[in-house]
């Protein structure tokens, strides 16, 4: 009886660290699939995210293409900088002519400044003839997490071998003001530029600008 | 429903006053003014001016680093010739933080100020100043602030500023960082990690319990609420933890420290870095 009941004890031990293990392994492997933290020059964590019109997006979906991340919160003062002055439009315009993929990723979360419904997001996509390939929602900010987006705007390119080569501002005069886009230096147009020029990234990073993501 | 003369305008008005009312709202959001501290032409060569900047509750601008987000709340001064004026001086700033965001700035009120420099032989009685300021007012969401103030300096007489601009201008002076001090300090450079020690010989200071750091530049150092402090026989090491997307390495330790998480002893710095 005693031995029995020992067993018994012992079983219930081990049923209770195999339930820690199999806790842990998930929270490493399971549950966090694709939790990584961005780093430049190493390989972009994959993520998966819906898009405004309900399809699903796997960033190694785009495999051998270079890929355009930008942060995006259409009721923040910078961002409309960008789209009023048309410059965004202009810039996803370009580049997805020229097969690059341009998601621009929303981490409102529910309730916060810039998280909107499907339809006002098309609207207002509608509205500013945006050009994006995607705009992905994130509303648990995973993703955001993941790639340590501060700011909208705030920009990253990932090149056809699937490496983030870009982490940052999209120009460098950070301000609300429309007019200093003409006069700014557009460190993404840059980048996209000598990557399709099959050369590297020359300028890899600089300090984004913004209001804050609104987690 | 008829609706005649009287109604329509009435609810014109209504939506008249309603559209007042909201550009009201959205204008006190934050209030500036130009102010200047008590001084005597004869005896003064330096004036204190300050720009005052009112908000309203739950609102804040930035530092002069915004940290994460945000942008640096800048004063760009209109002056008549031969007059100059110093940099902003920038109190210590409060830390606005959410999970993953660290931002400095004020909130309430904050007054910036700067050195009017009066030459000797000026001859001018009356002067104009006018000063930009650009900044960027959030909360929850932001708004641009962006504005021009202006005042008249009567420099042929004394002038005596009233008691709560007076009061204000030394309260703000004590929480300005500490220029000229003897803290001993040093910084290495290990991977991804600055070690700044402070030296246990410091004459400037009793009991130190713990350092944090604000860097005056954005984009090298991570923004953290909680810094790691570390005691030993020698001093106190503090960890910082560069920005992992930072353009380079800094060359320099930049910025202020605050002793004790004490605002009223913050310390200018600039270490440079050994590797």
């Amino acid at each position: 009886m005693e031995f029995g009941f020992l067993k018994v004890i012992i079983n219930k031990k081990e049923q209770t660290m195999y339930k820690t293990f199999t806790i842990i392994f998930l929270m490493l492997f399971g549950v966090t699939g694709f939790a990584q933290t961005a780093k430049l020059n190493e390989k972009a964590p994959d993520f998966k995210l819906k898009d405004s019109n309900g399809k699903e997006h796997l960033l190694s979906d785009f495999k051998g293409k270079i890929v355009v991340l930008e942060w995006i919160n259409f009721d923040c003062p910078f961002v409309k900088k960008h789209y009023n002055s048309k410059n965004m439009q202009s810039l996803q315009l370009k580049y997805t002519k020229k097969d690059i993929v341009w998601l621009s990723i929303c981490s409102s979360a529910e309730g916060k400044q810039g998280n909107f419904s499907n339809d006002e997001i098309n609207e207002r996509i509608k509205d500013h003839n945006a050009k994006m390939s995607a705009y992905l929602i994130d509303a648990d900010g995973k993703v955001g997490k993941m790639y340590e987006a501060k700011t909208t705007p705030h920009m990253y390119i990932i090149n056809k071998d699937g490496k983030l080569v870009y982490a940052g501002a999209i120009d460098d005069k950070a301000s609300t003001e429309i007019e200093d886009v003409k006069d700014a230096k557009n460190y993404v147009a840059s980048a996209l530029d000598e990557l399709l020029e099959g050369n590297n990234v020359n300028i890899q990073s600089s300090k984004s600008y913004g209001c804050s993501v609104k987690y | 429903m008829k609706l005649n003369i009287t109604t329509i305008q009435f609810l014109f008005y209504v939506v008249l006053a309603a559209g007042f009312y909201s550009f009201a709202q959205e204008k006190s959001l934050a209030e500036a003014k130009l102010v200047i501290d008590s001084f005597s032409p004869h005896k003064d060569s330096i004036i204190s001016i300050g720009v005052l900047i009112n908000l309203k509750d739950d609102w804040h601008i930035y530092w002069r680093n915004p940290g994460d987000s945000g942008l640096p709340t800048e004063i760009d001064f209109t002056l008549p010739e031969g007059i100059s004026v110093s940099e902003i001086k920038y109190p210590v700033p409060e830390i606005f933080y959410t999970e993953e965001i660290v931002d400095y700035g004020y909130s309430h009120q904050v007054l910036l100020i700067a050195d009017l420099q009066i030459p000797k032989d000026y001859l001018q009685k009356e002067i104009n100043i006018s000063a930009k300021i650009t900044s960027l007012i959030c909360k929850e969401f932001c708004k641009s602030f962006s504005t021009t103030v202006t005042c008249k300096l009567n420099l042929s007489e004394d002038y005596k500023a009233e008691k709560n601009i007076s009061d204000l201008f030394e309260k703000t002076k004590i929480l300005l960082p500490v220029i000229n001090h003897k803290l001993k300090l040093s910084a290495i450079k290990k991977t991804d990690q600055i070690f700044l020690k402070l030296d246990k010989d410091n004459t400037d200071i009793s009991i130190v319990e713990s350092l944090k750091f604000y860097p005056y530049q954005a984009g090298y150092f991570r923004n953290k609420i909680n810094q790691e402090n570390n005691i030993s026989e020698n001093g106190l090491e503090l960890v910082l933890e560069l920005d992992p997307f930072r353009t380079n390495d800094p060359a320099e330790v930049e910025g202020i420290i605050l002793i004790n998480n004490v605002q009223t002893e913050a310390y200018e710095i600039n270490i440079p870095i050994k590797n």
